[in-house]
């Protein structure tokens, strides 16, 4: 059905439309075709069905354009030099995709011929069910075992980037995004200590950090969201609300929120506290239990944001996103919460949005008020379960699908008695419980720094997964600074 | 691409020599700039051949450029741009249409441009330019312009106001561990190694004792601290289905599509409601009253008569509010109804472009104190806008509705405009309540208010409006008379047949021109039935004796027409009568009453 409807759609674009519409086409069909033939036997109609989709949507591509490739690099997917744009029908399998070529070593698949659908069936098939301990190995294995099956319609090359934390490009990345959260850092604390002054804001820098972090979550994500973990860089107010805005914006990138909107709701996000800069320091750095007087003062953060933020003041504008997303980030959709409004019919989705990277990142970080973190992947559990907590389980869902059951930073114990730490969630949405993981000591509890960096989907020759996840742990409990996995 | 602040020399790597000749980058930036002036020029209208020119004279300028090289780094300052130290484009003024200052102002130090610029990205550039120079009421500074338009062929560099890098992230001493000596002892980490294989080591055992792994033990088994059941996070995992996908996109949408400025106001109010602190309603209040000059200048009027509505109903509903701040959140639409305000408001529309929507207008003035009345009235003769007068009219004509007490009070305002629209709409709302203002206007207003003011009485038509007429009947100003003697007698006024008879046989009518005493005589005919057919009879025809001189040709004429007027068979045998009178003009004026009359 939905091959139908792509081809058609391919009909009746021309130009760089077609481009981009059979390149999207191509994607869902290549990623359909897998998963259909994961779920059911080759026989079953349905799988039948979408290769024959995925044959004529290669097959019209190639009459158009001569070739059709499909190339991967960084974080990007290339059809025919067109760089698709994640969207949200397509970012899981764009996703999937990803993960599968990078798991097999695939850089470029290349076609000139039309494959039948016994060359679609053999290469998917391989894909699928790879053979070798690395990537390297896998595509050699590939490679090889195309020969033999005499399937020579495809034409492969390997990737060529490093997926080595030692390698140039990670450095590189890793040394950018460190650059860009201390930056954000500061340039919030400037902000929160003008306000909190009575001075005005220089908000031209708050703009300039912000696109930086949109720039650093489209081209590397695991970086900076990697730098969420450290617990004690800076005041927790700065780094909390830098620590939103990232996760906000990562998750605003998964609903598929346009470069611009990102920029909006990191705007909002980064502000979301501004209000605390209202309420005394002793208050907002008490240690011990709070009175009813000092909670209520807390509480007022909210609404004291949105009179806080009239003195940072885009040339003539007010941030009107900001003051409503300061204002409604501890409401609930039933509208309770706090603070109290007879006037709001309905949140807004950027305020939605920043609840939840809020609630996530307040509730897994030690604070003034609350000594004992949660672990992250019971904070999603909770955030998912707690009708009480009232977000909007949609975002939730999607947050959890970008975080994975166990988000970046979580201590794990595997199976083999190590001890690791998350690295990446898994961007295959069926191996959301086998994320990419920094294994921090061996199986006697000696810590190591830093650690090797394994896939948890890597199997054995046999087939079995090399590592699994056996529970998740309180890295604080036996001392690891997780935060320095990531610096 | 951008990127991030970087140190740069004011002039550029002075001491290198250039490779190629500096004019060919004089040239390009040259052109550049003028057709950046012909694109804000032609900016409704880019298919103006003289724009076109200047686009392909641009791409030109860089095609000669790129023969030279792949691509050209300029540093910004405020009045100059430099290639390789030499001054390459100047502009002494720092003015919003000056390139360097443009390009500086927001932070901006290094430009490179590279081939295929002007091919794929002049386009976007010089799209930004109006945005940029839209001047302070922009939101949007150049680099984040630049930003969003994510050029591949132009790179820039800038420099922040304050450029603090913060700490850098350091690991601990011994990284991967806490330091040690701040805070609790931590466990040894082989701790969490040994507590795992003793848990496993009971699952493995509880697995043994159910035997398949699948009965009770299994079902029973106790959540394990750390331990994430995969089960747990089903409904979570995987695709979002179509109706979430759905759902988000319509999230997307409303986010963008919400008025911003209403919800916050709204969160004012709320705010303004909930917090009874002196203090921190009188910042509300002050946001209220910065956001309202924000929001009119804007052109938000919807959002203005917003916010008068909703401060109404927060005064009511909210408690323990002081008296001061009472009154100044409730003078909110009185302020901006005092001349000065609401002057500026009215200016600022005039020249606007484009106007407000009638119904914005409308939810604004609607919410305006009935003493804004004098201002509008004021600036209706005075607009200069076409489309706005309409739109103006409504809006008094709304006010004056719901506001008649001031209606009428501006009958005597001192200003003309005023007082002259002011009887204008009395007359057109046939508000009755203003016929003694007007009374006295005929009695001592000017003669244009006293023209007004009769054409007004005659459209209310109540009996006192035209007793107030009556009186204007004496006038001193001809065409007032005459338009009273024409209101009364389209409305056969009777009572006033006594003052129209003595002007008719009186002297001056013998002085008043054609016109008037022709109008005057109708209204007599009409007025005073078969009593008056004598006179004017006699004043036709004029058998006094023999001695008796005739009357003027025009007043006998004016008395057939008057008896055309009477309509009787008495009348029209006084008429027949004088039909063949040798004067032409009687003998026309009997010949149209008689057919007058036979109608």
């Amino acid at each position: 059905m939905r091959g139908s409807v792509s081809l058609q759609a391919m009909s009746e674009a021309t130009g760089e439309a077609y481009v981009r519409v059979a390149s999207r086409a191509f994607i869902l069909a290549f990623y359909g075709t897998m998963r259909n033939l994961k779920l059911y036997p080759f026989e079953n109609a349905v799988v039948q069905q979408s290769l024959q989709e995925l044959s004529m949507i290669t097959g019209d591509l190639i009459a158009h354009e001569k070739e059709c490739e499909f190339r991967v690099a960084g974080e990007f997917i290339f059809v025919n030099s067109t760089r698709l744009r994640l969207d949200l029908d397509n970012y899981s399998s764009f996703s999937a995709l990803l993960t599968q070529f990078r798991q097999n070593g695939i850089g470029t698949l290349r076609t000139r011929r039309v494959p039948t659908i016994r060359d679609w069936t053999i290469v998917l098939g391989f894909l699928m069910n790879p053979q070798g301990a690395d990537a390297t190995e896998r595509y050699d294995a590939l490679l090889r075992r195309l020969e033999e099956t005499g399937v020579d319609v495809f034409e492969l090359a390997p990737l060529v980037e490093s997926d080595e934390d030692h390698g140039g490009q990670v450095v590189e990345a890793k040394e950018k995004a460190k650059r860009t959260y201390t930056r954000s850092v500061e340039a919030t604390k400037d902000v929160i200590n003008s306000v909190r002054m009575g001075q005005s804001a220089n908000i031209g820098k708050i703009k300039r950090v912000v696109q930086g972090i949109v720039d650093q979550i489209l081209s590397d994500e695991t970086s900076l969201v990697g730098l969420t973990t450290i617990r004690d860089y800076d005041d927790y107010t700065f780094t909390h609300s830098v620590n939103v805005c990232i996760f906000s914006i990562a998750l605003g990138r998964r609903l598929a929120l346009t470069r611009l909107q990102l920029y909006d709701l990191g705007m909002a996000a980064l502000f979301h506290d501004i209000g605390k800069s209202r309420v005394p320091l002793d208050v907002i750095n008490k240690a011990d239990v709070l009175t009813d007087d000092e909670w209520r003062m807390i509480a007022a953060h909210p609404w004291l944001g949105v009179l806080a933020l009239f003195s940072v003041r885009d040339q003539q504008e007010f941030p009107y996103r900001s003051m409503l997303v300061a204002f409604q980030h501890h409401m609930k959709r039933d509208l309770t919460g706090y603070p109290r409004s007879l006037r709001t019919k309905d949140l807004t989705f950027y305020s939605k949005i920043v609840a939840v990277a809020d609630g996530f990142d307040a509730a897994t970080s030690r604070r003034s008020y609350q000594t004992t973190p949660m672990a992250p992947s019971a904070v999603l559990q909770e955030m998912r379960d707690n009708a009480r907590r009232g977000m909007d389980p949609v975002i939730v869902k999607a947050f959890i699908n970008m975080l994975g059951i166990y988000p970046v930073g979580t201590f794990l114990v595997l199976d083999t008695f190590e001890l690791a730490i998350v690295h990446a969630a898994n961007t295959d949405p069926d191996m959301l419980s086998r994320p990419v993981v920094r294994v921090v000591s061996d199986d006697l509890g000696n810590v190591q720094y830093p650690g090797e960096l394994v896939d948890l989907t890597e199997r054995t020759e046999s087939g079995d997964f090399r590592r699994t996840i056996i529970k998740t742990a309180d890295p604080d409990r036996y001392g690891i600074r997780v935060g320095d996995y990531f610096v | 691409m951008s990127v991030t602040s970087a140190p740069v020399s004011d002039q550029g790597p002075e001491g290198l020599e250039p490779p190629f000749s500096p004019t060919l980058v004089e040239e390009m930036l040259g052109q550049l700039d003028r057709t950046i002036r012909a694109h804000l020029l032609y900016l409704n209208n880019h298919n103006n051949p003289s724009y076109v020119r200047s686009l392909e004279q641009a791409r030109s300028a860089f095609a000669a450029l790129w023969a030279a090289t792949d691509a050209i780094t300029l540093l910004v300052t405020d009045v100059a741009l430099f290639w390789y130290g030499r001054r390459v484009f100047e502009e002494p003024t720092k003015a919003t249409d000056s390139l360097p200052w443009m390009l500086f102002k927001d932070g901006l130090r290094e430009l490179t441009l590279r081939q295929g610029f002007e091919e794929r990205e002049l386009s976007d550039f010089l799209a930004i330019i109006p945005r940029v120079r839209r001047g302070p009421s922009s939101q949007d500074d150049i680099l984040t312009l630049f930003w969003e338009a994510e050029f591949t062929a132009l790179q820039y560099r800038y420099v922040e106001v304050s450029d603090e890098e913060g700490e850098t992230l350091e690991t601990s001493p011994q990284p991967g561990k806490w330091p040690k000596g701040d805070g609790t002892p931590a466990e040894d980490p082989k701790n969490a190694i040994t507590e795992a294989r003793a848990e496993m080591a009971e699952v493995a055992d509880a697995v043994a004792d159910d035997g398949t792994g699948e009965g009770e033990g299994a079902a029973q088994d106790p959540r394990r601290a750390g331990i994430v059941r995969m089960e747990d996070f089903d409904s979570t995992l995987y695709f979002l289905d179509p109706k979430e996908v759905e759902y988000l996109r319509q999230e997307t949408m409303r986010e963008y599509a919400v008025d911003l400025r209403q919800v916050v106001l709204d969160s004012l109010l709320d705010i303004f409601e909930f917090q009874l602190d002196p203090l921190v309603r009188a910042e509300v209040l002050s946001h209220l009253e910065a956001l309202m000059l924000h929001l009119l200048s804007a052109g938000q009027f919807t959002n203005v008569a917003y916010l008068l509505r909703e401060s109404t109903l927060t005064l009511e509903r909210a408690r323990e509010v002081q008296p001061e701040t009472k009154e100044r959140l409730g003078s909110l639409a009185a302020r901006l109804s005092e001349p000065a305000a609401l002057e500026q408001l009215l200016e600022a529309m005039d020249v606007a472009p484009t106007l407000p929507s009638p119904a914005d207008l409308n939810e604004l003035f609607v919410q305006l104190h009935p003493s804004a009345l004098a201002t509008i009235f004021a600036w209706l003769p005075r607009t200069q806008n076409n489309g706005l007068r309409p739109l103006l009219e409504g809006a008094a004509t709304r006010i004056a509705e719901s506001a008649t007490g001031e209606l009428v009070k501006l009958i005597a305002n001192p200003s003309l405009d005023v007082a002259l629209e002011a009887i204008r709409r009395c007359g057109a709302m046939r508000t009755a309540a203003g016929v003694p203002a007007m009374s006295r206007v005929l009695e001592h207003g000017e003669r244009e208010l006293r023209l007004a003011a009769v054409s007004s009485l005659s459209d209310i038509g109540s009996p006192g409006a035209l007793q107030a007429m009556e009186r204007a009947l004496q006038d001193g100003d001809r065409d007032v008379r005459v338009v009273v003697a024409r209101a009364l007698m389209t409305r056969q006024h009777r009572p006033a047949l006594v003052k129209v008879e003595a002007v008719v046989k009186g002297k001056d009518i013998q002085k008043a021109d054609r016109t008037e005493r022709l109008v005057f005589f109708e209204l007599y005919g009409t007025l005073c039935g078969d009593a008056g057919i004598p006179f004017l009879d006699g004043l036709l025809t004029a058998k006094g004796g023999l001695f008796a001189r005739k009357e003027d040709p025009e007043m006998r004429a004016c008395a057939a027409v008057a008896l055309g007027r009477v309509g009787s068979a008495a009348a029209r045998d006084a008429l027949q009568r004088a039909d063949g009178d040798k004067e032409v003009i009687v003998r026309n004026a009997v010949a149209r009453a008689l057919r007058g009359g036979a109608q």
